[in-house]
């Protein structure tokens, strides 16, 4: 029946989303059990494992279904564990972020794997959290940092792309499986 | 669901990553390249509330959001000497004395930037 499986399709992509969502959350719980700031003595320093899954969701599923993930965990982790100010700072950066996602799908998907847009996708993720710096001080002096930052978006996004990369191909099966059944 | 996106290492990862590096880079370097500042700008919160010469060596405390910071004008450059705030990224920024070069204490709102002297603000653009 075309119904009954529409609802189907409706129902299964909201699980998974929320699926998708909590396991978000979970990383991000996770990063502030182990901030990377120790390593590097950095402000805003962060390997961003909640953003695999948002890149994930992005280019398994739909960009949509990433927005609503990304802009729900971002809400959820500032009321669990954030500040009126760290909640300014994510939500700049995880929308430009999700602006990066979108050209990378435009321009670059053919000629990239997951670890040049993840390179891209923390860059612009850095370059949103300075102009939220900037807003916050009233002035430019925090663009000061951005090279350092960029450097650091190479590292993390790289390591997150790896990730997206090794995990990609075995989840797909592992979702095709699960359909089946 | 369906990769739409390589799972392997591509050039064009390379060439990304090359890319943003070299950004990093050049916006690492055109500080250098511009010329000495004259002023060291002290922002509270974005309020000015000191400009400091570079040519004589000074002093100045800051109190905000309950943190203190010491700003020190030492032989023609700027710098944060004392901070009780626990991140000390201003304090490992090191002296500053190029123009549009800045000293950023997030927690305390505090931000030094060098001008020209003056009233010039022009290296400011709005964020």
């Amino acid at each position: 029946m075309p119904t009954s499986s529409r609802a189907d399709g409706r129902v299964l992509r909201l699980c998974r989303d929320a699926a998708f969502l909590c396991a978000a959350l979970a990383f991000s719980y996770l990063e502030t059990l182990f901030p990377l700031s120790l390593l590097i003595p950095l402000p805003g320093v962060k390997l961003g494992l909640a953003n695999v899954l948002i890149t994930a969701v992005f280019f398994w599923y739909s960009p949509i279904d990433a927005g609503v993930v990304s802009a729900l965990r971002v809400g959820i982790a500032a009321l669990l564990f954030g500040t009126v100010t760290s909640f300014f700072f994510s939500a700049l950066g995880a929308l430009a972020a999700y602006g990066v996602l979108w050209l990378c799908r435009l321009f670059l998907r053919r000629f990239c794997s997951y670890i040049g847009v993840s390179v891209l996708a923390a860059a612009g993720h850095q370059i949103g959290q300075i102009t939220a710096a900037c807003l916050l001080f009233r002035s430019a002096a925090p663009q000061a940092y951005l090279p350092v930052l960029l450097c650091v978006a190479i590292v993390t996004g790289g390591v997150t792309g790896l990730l997206l990369n090794l995990m990609a191909p075995r989840l797909e099966k592992a979702m095709k499986r699960g359909q089946n059944t | 669901m369906k990769n739409t996106v390589s799972t392997r290492f591509r050039l064009w990862d390379g060439v990304v990553m090359a890319a943003v590096l070299l950004a990093a880079l050049c916006l690492f370097l055109v500080p250098l390249l511009r010329g000495g500042g004259k002023t060291a700008i002290v922002r509270v919160d974005g309020e000015i509330v000191a400009r400091m010469p570079l040519s004589r060596d000074d002093e100045l405390h800051v109190e905000n959001n309950g943190y203190h910071l010491t700003v020190t004008v030492r032989d023609g450059a700027v710098f944060i000497s004392e901070t009780d705030c626990p991140d000390r990224v201003c304090e490992h920024t090191g002296k500053i004395s190029k123009k549009g070069a800045a000293i950023v204490c997030a927690p305390a709102g505090v931000t030094v930037t060098i001008g020209k002297g003056g009233n010039d603000d022009a290296d400011f653009v709005a964020g």
